[in-house]
């Protein structure tokens, strides 16, 4: 019998208008600042091959998010955004952050988790390409559904409810910062489920799952052709069914360089799933747990003051038993590989036009190119 | 007969310590971490991949679907109707009245309204939002077996 | 209210927020950025480590277009320090600090 839970995706409405409320009266009695921002992105893609739109997201996909925060003194803050987009509405952040110190800081809520690098560039208008990298596509790849690739290895943005403590320390011209976290975790049933991730916000098996992560930064000095040096690793690891015998593990490493223009990225990351020993699989299940890693590599440089451009290669592997109702040309070893060029477009402060032409080369699902445009602001 | 691997060297003495595990992983494991999965090999007719079609609709949309103040009885309440014996004729291939798409799509659950339904993911096709059931989420099991099931062709069985 | 009409609405928030006829400054067309040639020369100075550090995660624009007070920055400021690989240490944070503490004032903020 199912457990008849309750659907906060359906509370969202008055959820936001709460969280609006209680903004709009702690402003009132707050010693100053109400803050109201947001982004808006809209893109679309277009497949030349007809047979790939047919398992993929295909045509216009709309971005929105609106983030009001109150500052209610020095060390403490209330934030909270709301996102829709392909998931409909829902809040991804609704965050007390205390800030007494810049060692030691404490977020409670809704929180954005901070896994790799991207993680601070999720908002269409901080990357150049017009897609996320493979390891962290949330609903944008091409056979990324359930019966397929079932996304990437941790779609971005990654938010969760819990409790993080995190902060920056200096040595010299070296910025160390920490985040630690206790959060409800990811969630399933025989693998992720990441449509869940974004409509049901409570713990589905009562454990918290745990996490952090470390970056050591190099800061130049601001004129100095070569840029700031950054290193970050990232790890988090839970059990995600109901039933508390299915454990996750997800790691990371990423580095960031800015040489004169040329900002280059790479990031890899890791996951192993386990998986139910007693469903039935298209495969005789020997090791019952499958792992999913991947990398990517990013330059990006500017072409004059309205102008970048961006050049990504990247790489992902689904290497394991296929889920039980996966379609029949996901094998036990799936790997993609993607080569994306594209360019951003900044005519004027609050827009900017992104466009992007892809090329995968797929073990299971052929090789395929694809074009993708959108427009989007931030204010 | 492969002997089955569980992933257990590196399993956490106590389930609370949940908030030291990854870093001992990472420490202890690494030699596990870096070996592949091994896999056996393909059963035939799929492995029997996914539940039959009259197992979901009588353990699942059933009694948590057709009942009389919802999609039960003739005419129900809201279509469709998805009594056990009339469910997959009013399903498989028919198209939604919400959004430009089919119910189920054989072979195809993410181009299914149903499972969009069942996931509150039904705006993103402009379809009404209105998870399926209204007040409480579909187990999740059952919500991946109509998956699998659709996966596989959507078959009468 | 569905996504493509919270985007619409969203987008033209944005084009509306643009304000072209009220203070809009010819030399601020573009990616985002400030002339500063009227700035006391110390600003000027920390008007490069602005542009370079607060650049890195998101638009300079961003930055360039928030109307916020001196106290709203100082704890703005606050925050973008305490982000990831941000590269911001203090003696720069209180640089940038007074740069748009400047700003703010000069924009009878």
């Amino acid at each position: 019998m199912t457990d008849r839970r309750s659907r906060p995706l359906a509370r969202a409405p008055r959820i936001v208008a709460a969280a609006l409320l209680l903004a709009g009266a702690g402003a009132a009695f707050a010693e100053t600042s109400l803050l109201l921002s947001g982004s808006a992105f809209v893109d679309y893609w277009y497949q030349e091959d007809p047979a790939v739109p047919t398992r993929t997201p295909q045509g216009v996909t709309p971005a929105t998010s609106l983030k009001v925060s109150v500052d209610v003194n020095d060390d403490l803050a209330f934030s909270a955004k709301l996102c829709a987009g392909c998931h409909t509405m829902e809040m991804e952040q609704v965050v007390l952050d205390y800030t007494p110190k810049t060692w030691f800081n404490l977020q409670i809520g809704r929180l954005a988790i901070p896994f790799g690098d991207y993680s601070n560039r999720v908002d269409p208008s901080s990357h150049a390409a017009v897609t996320a990298p493979l390891i962290y596509d949330m609903g944008q790849m091409a056979f990324g559904e359930r019966s397929a690739m079932n996304l990437g290895v941790l779609p971005l943005p990654y938010t969760d409810t819990g409790v993080m403590l995190y902060g920056v320390r200096w040595l010299g011209p070296i910025q160390f910062w920490y985040g630690l976290y206790g959060v409800a975790g990811l969630r399933g049933a025989n693998d992720i489920d990441w449509m869940a991730m974004r409509s049901v916000y409570t713990d589905v098996n009562g454990l918290p799952a745990a996490g952090g992560r470390l970056t050591v930064t190099i800061s130049a000095p601001p004129k100095s052709f070569f840029g700031d040096f950054s290193l970050g690793g990232s790890a988090t690891a839970g059990h995600y069914d109901r039933d508390e015998g299915l454990r996750y593990l997800l790691y990371g490493a990423d580095a960031s360089w800015r040489l004169g223009p040329f900002t280059m990225r790479g990031e890899y990351a890791a996951r192993r799933t386990e998986l139910d020993p007693d469903a039935s699989y298209p495969y005789e299940l020997v090791d019952d747990w499958f792992d999913k890693k991947g990398f990517y590599g990013e330059l990006e440089h500017p072409l004059g003051p309205y102008l970048t451009a961006v050049y990504r290669y990247e790489e992902m592997r689904r290497v394991g038993v296929p889920l039980p109702g996966s379609i029949a040309a996901v094998t036990p070893e799936s790997s993609m590989t993607r080569y994306t060029a594209g360019l951003v477009l900044t005519p004027a402060e609050h827009i900017f036009a992104k466009f992007s032409w892809e090329y995968t080369e797929s073990s299971d699902f052929g090789d395929f190119q694809a074009f993708r445009g959108g427009i989007g602001g931030a204010f | 007969m492969t002997r089955r691997g569980h992933w257990t060297p590196c399993r956490p003495a106590a389930k609370r310590g949940a908030a030291l595990a990854a870093a001992l992983l990472l420490a202890a494991c690494g030699e596990d971490l870096l070996a592949d999965p091994r896999v056996g090999a393909q059963l035939p007719g799929g492995g029997g991949a996914g539940a039959s079609f009259s197992s979901l609709a009588v353990n699942v949309l059933a009694p948590q679907c057709a009942t009389s103040a919802c999609h039960g009885g003739s005419p129900p309440a809201y279509a469709p109707q998805l009594d056990a014996d009339v469910a997959y004729d009013e399903l498989v291939g028919r198209p939604s009245l919400q959004a430009s798409m089919s119910l189920v799509e054989p072979g195809a659950p993410d181009q299914s309204y149903l499972v969009l339904k069942l996931r509150g993911a039904a705006g993103w096709v402009g379809g009404i939002p209105t998870p399926m059931p209204t007040d409480y989420a579909l187990d999740e099991g059952d919500i991946a077996a109509i998956e699998g099931w659709i996966a596989n062709g959507a078959p009468n069985d | 209210m569905n996504a493509i009409t919270l985007t619409g609405t969203a987008l033209l928030v944005v084009l509306l927020g643009a304000d072209p006829k009220k203070d809009w400054d010819p030399r601020d067309a573009g990616p985002g950025k400030i002339d500063v040639s009227g700035y006391p020369p110390g600003l000027q100075k920390y008007y490069d480590i602005y542009s370079a550090k607060c650049a890195k995660c998101h638009p300079l624009a961003r930055s360039v277009n928030a109307k916020f007070t001196a106290v709203e920055w100082k704890r703005y400021m606050k925050r973008m320090i305490r982000r990831p690989n941000s590269g911001i240490n203090e003696e720069q944070a209180a640089a940038i600090y007074e740069f748009l503490k400047y700003r703010a004032s000069t924009q009878d903020m």
